[in-house]
């Protein structure tokens, strides 16, 4: 998986400059993806570059001018992920006769280029060949917050649905949480990570679901919860449908992976202002944040799985007679289920990862808690909710995690 | 294993003296920026909104024009950034709208930053309504009336009340307080940044739907999008002074400055020209929205600014 390797590398690149340093380590651990690089968080305490601009650019809300600083963070994290993928593929083989001598004389030539163009005075991109983007993007969004935000005939607009998502899936979801007594979600979590999982591993999920409560966060975390369980189904429907069709298709991958590229690694600030404007302040939003976020992994993992079912089987099935459906349900996904669960898995854990991103959208709960304590200085709000976010994640990874009970069978 | 410990725990320090232990002496650890050699060199904080930055922009624009220097600015929060000014990372705030608390610990306690003087501009948070709705329904302009239009002001987001939209949580808010303490019928729906907040309001102005919102002037979006000010019960010294029991209107806050008291010392011409920088609210919003409206870079507007207001700014001068 050279992508996801590739993209925390990015991240390192981010904020090596004076205050934005420490909060960058912080959010990498945090194994967040590229907000680092993205000009999230950090970027409030000073963390400089390319995602100053993004982030200065939001004040004035203008997405073109954001945008233009997010392209060329997508574009470092495809070089990187094309140039140690291909460094990846070719370490089995034997290097061809002359490459290295090859290799150094490129090297030695890009060097000499670089010297003359220093001693020529020529440092600056010439400014002839800039294209301004801004302009063009930010009337494109215009019009379409303009036209698809409501009064779209027959299917209404964008702000309808998520009124109706938020009506008719999230408050449901999250009354229904918070109406369930807080050992019964405690029973629920421990039995679902049981069938799941080992006894370890539903210990480990009732602990992380307890200490929820201990740290008096009970409320906002199912609230959360709600948010993350929407956002996941979402992206597990599409993210598998997407996953079945690329892999099932050379093509359909190909114009797919820079599509997912760009999903992984444009700053969530860039998308965000127009997604606010397509669905309104809210959860709806964030939900919508969320699954952008988590899409490509889920889509990745599950046309990886199964593209790597034993082709064996794949024509065996083939020689009795199977059709393309028949493979797929009877023989591929049966084969590919550890890599679906997988993809469940991340999806989950990568859902959480933005909901920080969703409070900046109206997502409340323990989001806007860690934006609040962030913004405030107070650590009292933003760590709590953190550690709450924490365990939100170990329980949800834990129930989503088949690793042991998998190993044990197949021994 | 025993073996193994070793090397683990030799990692372990030496990770706790790279993060941990350099961490022990922050707060005397300039920034590589911040009155570096020959201290011709300014950092200045600035904070998200576009007035800040138009602060900012134009300070920045005379420095390096008008008195050479090379000025840094750092995007920082309003309390991180009174954290950064103490410990000198940030020569100067230019646009504060009361911190009490930093206010006592660093410049009355530990005299590590000193008031730079009058801004200029008076600020004042409030709740806002949209102008075309106030024409319509003028009595919506007293807080007793908000009841009767809570329906209208109903979101998905509010259940089942009126919605009270606030914005960045970096900014100073009541309004949780208020709408217990004044029995209103709404529910408070933290946008959560401030970009969210106004794309929300152009969305409601798109479309002349009612809209409650926490606002605040001077800001560009007014010019944009009209609005008028709901009556709260009026301001009195001390009223907010216990923030559960807040039944009373925002203050008009006369906006200061903030400078690191060393570089308030030591800073010469530079420190000079901050501390006299003073200008109206149709200053900053002219700059606000060559900014926000026609999307110039900050620099371009405080160029144009500059351009054409030098009587204004010659005064500043050292």
């Amino acid at each position: 998986m050279p992508v996801l390797l590739s993209l925390t590398h990015v991240q390192g690149l981010a904020g090596r400059r004076g205050l934005g340093r420490q909060d960058c380590q912080v959010e990498a651990a945090h194994q967040a993806g590229p907000q680092c690089l993205v000009g999230g968080e950090p970027l409030r305490h000073g963390a400089g570059g390319l995602g100053d601009r993004v982030y200065q650019a939001l004040a004035s809300v203008d997405v073109g001018a954001a945008l233009a600083a997010g392209i060329p963070i997508v574009l470092l994290a495809v070089v990187l992920d094309r140039v140690t993928g291909a460094a990846g593929a070719r370490l089995g083989e034997a290097p061809a006769p002359n490459a290295r001598a090859l290799g150094a004389y490129a090297l030695i030539a890009a060097v000499a280029v670089a010297v003359a163009g220093r001693l020529a005075g020529r440092l600056e991109w010439p400014e002839s060949w800039v294209v301004g983007i801004a302009e063009p993007v930010n009337r494109a969004v215009d019009w379409m917050t303009a036209h698809l935000y409501s009064g779209v005939p027959v299917v209404g607009g964008t702000a309808d649905w998520a009124g109706r998502f938020t009506t008719w899936v999230l408050d449901p979801l999250r009354d229904g949480l918070l109406w369930l007594p807080w050992w019964a979600v405690l029973l629920v979590v421990a039995a679902l990570a049981w069938l799941i999982g080992t006894w370890g591993t539903a210990l480990t999920a009732v602990l992380a679901m307890a200490a929820i409560g201990v740290l008096g966060v009970w409320k906002p975390s199912l609230d959360t919860l709600s948010q993350v369980l929407a956002a996941v189904a979402v992206a597990l429907v599409v993210g598998f449908a997407t996953g079945i069709a690329a892999a099932r298709s050379d093509r359909v991958e190909r114009w797919l992976r820079p599509v997912l590229d760009v999903f992984q690694t444009m700053p969530q600030f860039v998308y965000l202002i127009p997604v606010v404007a397509l669905f309104g302040v809210g959860r709806a939003p964030a939900v919508a944040a969320a699954v952008v976020y988590a899409l490509p992994a889920v889509v990745r993992i599950t046309a990886q799985g199964l593209r790597q079912v034993d082709p064996a089987a794949l024509e065996s099935a083939r020689s009795l007679g199977a059709t393309g459906a028949q493979q797929l349900r009877q023989v591929q996904l049966p084969l590919a289920r550890p890599a679906l669960l997988l993809a469940v898995n991340q999806g989950v854990v990568l859902v959480l990862a933005v909901v920080v991103i969703g409070g900046l959208v109206g997502g409340g709960a323990l989001g806007y808690d860690v934006v609040f304590g962030l913004a405030q200085g107070d650590l009292a709000t933003g760590l709590v909710a953190g550690a709450a976010i924490v365990c939100l994640g170990l329980m949800l990874d834990r129930v989503t995690q088949p690793t042991g009970r998998r190993a044990r069978k197949g021994a | 294993m025993r073996i193994r410990t070793i090397p683990a725990v030799a990692a372990g320090c030496a990770l706790a003296l790279l993060t941990g232990c350099g961490a022990a002496d922050m707060t005397k650890q300039a920034s590589p920026f911040a009155n570096a050699r020959g201290a011709r060199t300014v950092t200045l904080s600035v904070q998200s909104w576009v007035g800040a930055q138009a602060n900012v922009a134009v300070a920045q624009y005379l420095l390096e024009h008008e008195l050479g220097y090379r000025v840094d600015t750092v995007q920082v929060d309003e309390v991180p950034a009174w954290d950064a000014l103490s410990q000198g990372r940030v020569d100067a705030i230019l646009e504060d709208w009361g911190h009490p608390e930093q206010e006592q610990r660093y410049v009355q306690d530990k005299k590590t930053i000193v008031n730079g003087g009058d801004l200029g501009v008076t600020g004042h948070i409030g709740w806002f309504v949209p102008t075309y709705f106030a024409e319509r329904h003028p009595d919506v302009t007293d807080w007793k009336n908000l009841n009767k239009y809570a329906e209208q002001f109903r979101t998905p987001e509010s259940g089942g009340k009126g919605q009270l939209l606030d914005g960045s949580p970096s900014y100073v808010t009541n309004d949780k307080a208020l709408v217990k303490n004044l029995k209103l019928d709404y529910q408070v729906v933290f946008a959560g940044s401030e970009a969210a907040q106004i794309t929300q309001i152009q969305q409601f102005a798109k479309e002349k739907k009612p809209f409650l919102t926490y606002w605040y002037t001077p800001q560009w979006l007014s010019e944009q999008v009209p609005m008028t000010e709901v009556k709260l019960p009026p301001y009195e010294e001390g009223c907010d002074a216990d923030p559960e029991k807040v039944a009373c209107a925002y203050p008009h806050t006369p906006l200061q400055k903030y400078l690191n008291a060393d570089f308030a010392r030591d800073g010469g011409k530079a420190a000079e020209l901050l501390r006299n920088f003073e200008w109206t609210t149709e200053d900053q919003n002219e700059v606000s929205l060559m900014i926000a409206e026609q999307k110039l870079s900050p620099e371009e507007a405080a160029g144009k600014w500059v351009d054409s207001h030098r009587s204004v700014w010659e005064k500043w001068l050292p």
